[in-house]
């Protein structure tokens, strides 16, 4: 691999050039994602918004990538690759057992629709051009995974013939790998002469497929390599299915249903391919028929590992930057490089002096209310590091304040130190840390945790946020400075990084004026919910949410149809949900009913100054989040906390 | 394919601009009587009418047409807040041909019913046959106010169907003008680009993505503009180049141009797209066809370079002014007819598209706009006898 000052700036899989660099920089924990037998039966749709990881995913299952996994399976970092990929079966000590087959479906497909041919004739040329793509990947995965060339050996692949009725048209079997492969050629090249002719000339010789014929072929195990089928079972990846129309996607799922074929097929599409009917319903296809649907930045969320992955996945990185450095550039590991503290002299003085001043408004306050003397007494006698005491006294300023709202008609006795123990939870803490770092400007979103929690479950934002810290480091290292970065300068830059990205937004995405208008307004929402002195939705408010009712309302043709203003916010949550900026889960139960809860990306939430842990929402008609993209978000006097 | 031997289509060309581009249609209108079709697109742009403005205000005899491509970029594109200044250039157009000639229209659907864009189809098959160019002398096909995804596919079929019908003695010339300002073009944003690029139909498209030929090395040629960055991020995604030779405007008015372009996509570049120093080439700011020379030079020395490969595919993707794009679109046709005979070359024009352009600065403070004026087919490029 060419010399690589970045490594966090390789953003793409296409983009890393060898199978050797893309495992060593493969994060192994997205693999636990996967169902199990995932690689057997039914298809699995694996769906991510932009920069989710599903590409890499698949990549991983192609068969060079597998035989440089094979070769390399003893040495670290490919031992723990290894393990899971031969838990999920697709590789033994003997050799590759699930051989597969990866597509693009963005490259030609959705241009057949443009030649103006009647919608049964499209889907025969897509079916066509579909078994020409697969029976070419599979000649060429076949030679792969017996270390033989492609197309050299051709020769040495054999086709059967099919034990049952349809032929395929125009392919005689059986036949040898280079007469499959001409066929192939022959009618991929019949279908893009066609899509690429400025001049069209209405004859259009390819008659179409009415079924995938190379499935049958993958099925019934007819293609072999020196009369032996190359591995146990195959599987099909398709890339970029988002890319073809709703047709053709409908086409596909529709043949896949139909076919019930033996060999898996995997689908990857990113959440913009659903239509906004699919990304407010969950795009469920769930069922005996259809397969699973794994949602990675769901996934995620729901097993709690993104952390450790992408920590990993950080750290494969920079160890090859110190692999291809040396001296005062070599920075070996990121998480050395981030200042993960605030618990050094450095801080000493703001620590101390915010402490004196939250200790200095708790005792004015039991100065009038004796009944919080003794949760007083038992905060004096907490010791912990500076930090810790400061949070700590403002949590009990929190709790104070939550208790004099509600106890105005009980009688005034003292409190016990239990109680204040038994009502100090950790959201009470999260929220005071919140607090204190806003008011006395303390930094907050830094550490190596908080940067994976910036990332939203999308991978490729936490590389690009990860890619600027590595980059400030380099920097340092370079000018002979430590490379190991503060806590403000962490926070500083991971705020530039917010500020370029949301900046881009209107040219980023359709309706990104519209977005960036709503997302102000959300966001001040929840930063006026979070900083009520009494913390009542602690950590904090992170997220809206409207009703199932409301929500069936921006999936209504005819509702949207008579109400612009709604079709208008339908569309731009649609464009929101696509990119990342909001994270929708449905069907979220809480006594006054079941909603849809829409929580901001977290690198919003840092512009905001919200906690970036999940769980705090408010739910409001849809009506007035409609009249927030009209109008903005006006806030409410009074009830904030002054900072 | 030996560089020595190709024909090299527009080696020698005819360009001229400022004052040269007055000078030459006053001579030339005043040869003989010229019947002209203008095709050009109704836009915001305020350069929308400068060439035709000049050419008309020479006179002369002849009949001047006007064919006006409408199009619709949606309801929610942002160019929708310059309706004022769309609808002002049209009245100004309307005033230019008011006597002279008459004003057609034709309209681009812009979207399929499912919203995946179809501008550059649509254009090019609103014009199937070379007849309706044959009533004319000359036809000007001003890109001032056409998105790039609209000129290129039509400049493409035009060119398409004027070499099918070079046969035919009533063939008319082709010629390209262009309002042309660096400061201008630094003030129109693309905004909402779209999610994925794509390649533009007429050229190589299908071919250039088909699995048969996907192990020959892809050459991507992307001509850099200033605020291009998610563009070029974006094309970069649909290409996966294996080599990229970016091309930089220099010689340019600004000096520092070209420096200023690399410090502005240096971590791109560098870092992200892993482009060696050695692959910049550089063409003239104002001289499209020095950019076709570049363009084509390079797809020809990988070529044969590649040949134990299989050869190259090649990709130019446009992100620079609309004046230096010509160049890219040029080499992109030649290349790409070149498939038909002897050695054959995938040629793609990788495109992103936006849904609409905001100003910077929406009134400009002065007019420093120059017209350009390519002469593509016709006359000055007949064989001599």
């Amino acid at each position: 691999m060419r010399d690589m000052r970045n490594p966090f700036r390789l953003q793409s899989a296409e983009s890393i050039e060898t199978d050797a660099d893309f495992l060593r920089l493969f994060g192994p924990a997205v693999l636990d994602l996967l169902p199990d037998g995932a690689t057997r039966g039914k298809p699995l749709f694996i769906r991510s918004a932009p920069g989710g990881g599903k590409t890499s995913l698949l990549r991983l299952f192609t068969p060079s990538v597998l035989q440089t996994l094979l070769s390399l399976r003893t040495s670290d970092p490919f031992r723990e690759i290894f393990a899971k990929a031969r838990s999920l079966e697709v590789v033994d000590d003997t050799g590759i057992q699930v051989l597969a087959i990866m597509l693009t479906l963005r490259r030609t497909f959705p241009a057949l629709s443009d030649l103006g041919l009647p919608d049964v004739r499209v889907n025969r040329l897509f079916l066509a051009l579909l078994d020409a793509r697969i029976v070419m990947g599979a000649l060429r995965s076949a030679l792969v995974a017996k270390q033989l060339h492609y197309p050299e050996d051709l020769s040495h692949i054999t086709i059967d013939a099919l034990p049952d009725d349809p032929p395929i048209p125009d392919l005689d079997l059986p036949c040898d790998g280079s007469h499959a492969r001409a066929w192939a050629e022959h009618l991929e090249r019949a279908v893009c002469d066609a899509i690429d002719s400025l001049v069209p000339s209405g004859n259009f010789a390819v008659p179409g497929h009415d079924c995938l014929h190379s499935l049958r072929l993958l099925d019934a195990g007819a293609i072999k390599v020196g009369g032996v089928s190359p591995a146990l079972r195959w599987l099909v990846l398709m890339d970029d299915v988002h890319k073809l129309t709703a047709l053709q996607r409908q086409t596909l799922r529709a043949t896949l249903l139909e076919q019930r074929s033996a060999t898996s097929t995997w689908i990857a599409e990113r959440l913009e391919a659903l239509s906004r009917e699919e990304l407010l319903a969950n795009g469920a296809l769930e069922g005996r028929d259809y397969g699973e649907v794994v949602n990675l930045e769901d996934a995620w969320e729901k097993t709690k590992r993104f952390e450790k992955a992408v920590t990993g996945i950080a750290e494969r990185r920079a160890r090859m930057a110190s692999d291809v450095a040396a001296g005062a550039w070599a920075i070996g590991s990121f998480e050395a490089s981030l200042k993960s503290s605030l618990d050094s002299a450095e801080f000493e003085k703001t620590l101390s002096s915010a402490l004196e001043t939250v200790q200095g408004r708790v005792i004015q306050l039991v100065a009038t209310h004796q009944k919080y003397r003794e949760w007083v007494r038992a905060r004096t006698e907490f010791d912990g590091t500076p930090r810790e005491k400061l949070v700590a006294w403002r949590a009990l300023e929190i709790l104070i304040e939550r208790d004099r709202r509600k106890s105005q008609m009980t009688f005034d006795f003292d409190l016990p130190p239990e109680t204040l123990e038994a009502r100090e939870d950790s959201s009470v803490r999260a929220a005071a840390d919140l607090f204190v770092a806003a008011e006395f400007e303390i930094p907050y979103y830094f550490g190596t945790a908080h940067v994976a929690n910036l990332g939203s479950f999308n991978i490729e934002q936490y590389l690009k946020l990860a890619g600027d810290l590595f980059e400030e480091s380099l920097g340092a290292a370079l000018l002979r400075r430590s490379p190991v970065l503060s806590p403000q300068r962490q926070e500083k830059l991971l705020l530039d990084a917010f500020e370029s990205r949301i900046a881009e937004l209107p040219r980023r995405a359709a309706n990104g004026r519209d977005v960036l208008r709503f997302i102000e307004a959300v966001g001040q929402f929840c930063h006026q919910e979070t900083y009520r002195p009494n913390a009542p939705y602690s950590p904090g408010v992170t997220g809206i949410a409207i009703s199932m009712a409301d929500r069936d309302n921006l999936l209504d043709k005819k509702f949207l149809g008579k109400n612009p203003a709604y079709s208008r916010f339908a569309e731009m949550l649609g464009t929101s949900l696509a990119h990342n900026v909001f994270q929708a889960t449905l069907d979220y139960n809480v006594k006054r009913g079941r909603y849809m809860v829409l929580y901001l990306n977290r690198l919003v939430c840092m512009k905001y100054r919200l906690p970036l842990q999940y769980g705090g929402f408010r739910e409001k008609p849809l009506r007035d989040f409609v009249g927030w993209l009209e109008r903005g978000y006006t806030s409410k006097r009074g009830e904030e906390l002054p900072l | 394919m030996s560089q020595d031997a190709m024909p090299w289509r527009w080696r020698d060309y005819f360009l001229r601009n400022g004052d040269d581009f007055t000078r030459f249609w006053e001579e030339f209108l005043s040869e003989k009587k010229r019947d002209m079709l203008f095709v050009l697109g109704h836009g915001f742009d305020t350069r929308m009418c400068d060439c035709a403005n000049v050419i008309l205000g020479i006179g002369k005899e002849g009949t001047r047409d006007a064919l006006v491509i409408e199009y619709d970029e949606g309801p929610q594109s942002p160019s929708q807040q310059y309706q004022t200044q769309r609808a002002a250039n049209g009245t100004q157009l309307k005033l230019l041909f008011n006597g002279r000639g008459k004003i057609g229209t034709r309209k681009i659907q812009m979207f399929s019913p499912d919203r995946r864009r179809i501008g550059d189809r649509s254009i090019a098959n609103g014009f199937m046959n070379i007849d309706e160019f044959l009533s004319y002398t000359d036809v000007v096909v001003d890109i001032s106010a056409l998105p790039r995804g609209l000129y290129f596919p039509l400049l493409a079929k035009m060119l398409l169907l004027f070499d099918q019908g070079q046969h035919d003695r009533r063939h008319p010339n082709l010629h390209v003008v262009v309002s042309h300002s660096t400061e201008r073009d630094d003030q129109v944003v693309d905004e909402g680009v779209d999610e994925a690029a794509t390649f533009l139909y007429g050229f190589s498209a299908a071919s250039f993505e088909s699995e048969a030929t996907r192990d020959q090395p892809r050459i991507w040629i992307p001509l850099l503009g200033k605020n291009q960055r998610l563009q070029i991020e974006r094309v970069y995604e649909l290409v996966q180049p294996d080599e990229i030779c970016p091309l930089l405007p220099s010689p340019a008015s600004n000096p520092r141009n070209a420096d200023d372009l690399v410090l502005e996509y240096r971590e791109l570049l560098f870092d992200r797209l892993r482009v060696e120093p050695q692959n910049f080439i550089y063409a003239d700011e104002t001289n499209p066809f020095e950019v076709y020379r570049q363009i084509m030079r390079s797809v020809l020395h990988y070529q044969q370079a590649l040949r134990p490969l299989g050869g190259c595919k090649a990709v130019v993707s446009a992100m620079s002014s609309k004046l230096l794009s010509l160049g890219a679109l040029l080499a992109a046709y030649e290349l790409w007819q070149w498939r038909h005979g002897g050695d054959r070359i995938d040629v793609g024009v990788g495109h992103v598209d936006a849904q609409g352009y905001s100003l910077s600065c929406p009134v400009p403070a002065a007019t420093t706009s120059e017209c350009y004026m390519a002469w593509l087919y016709g006359e000055c490029y007949a064989p001599s006898k």
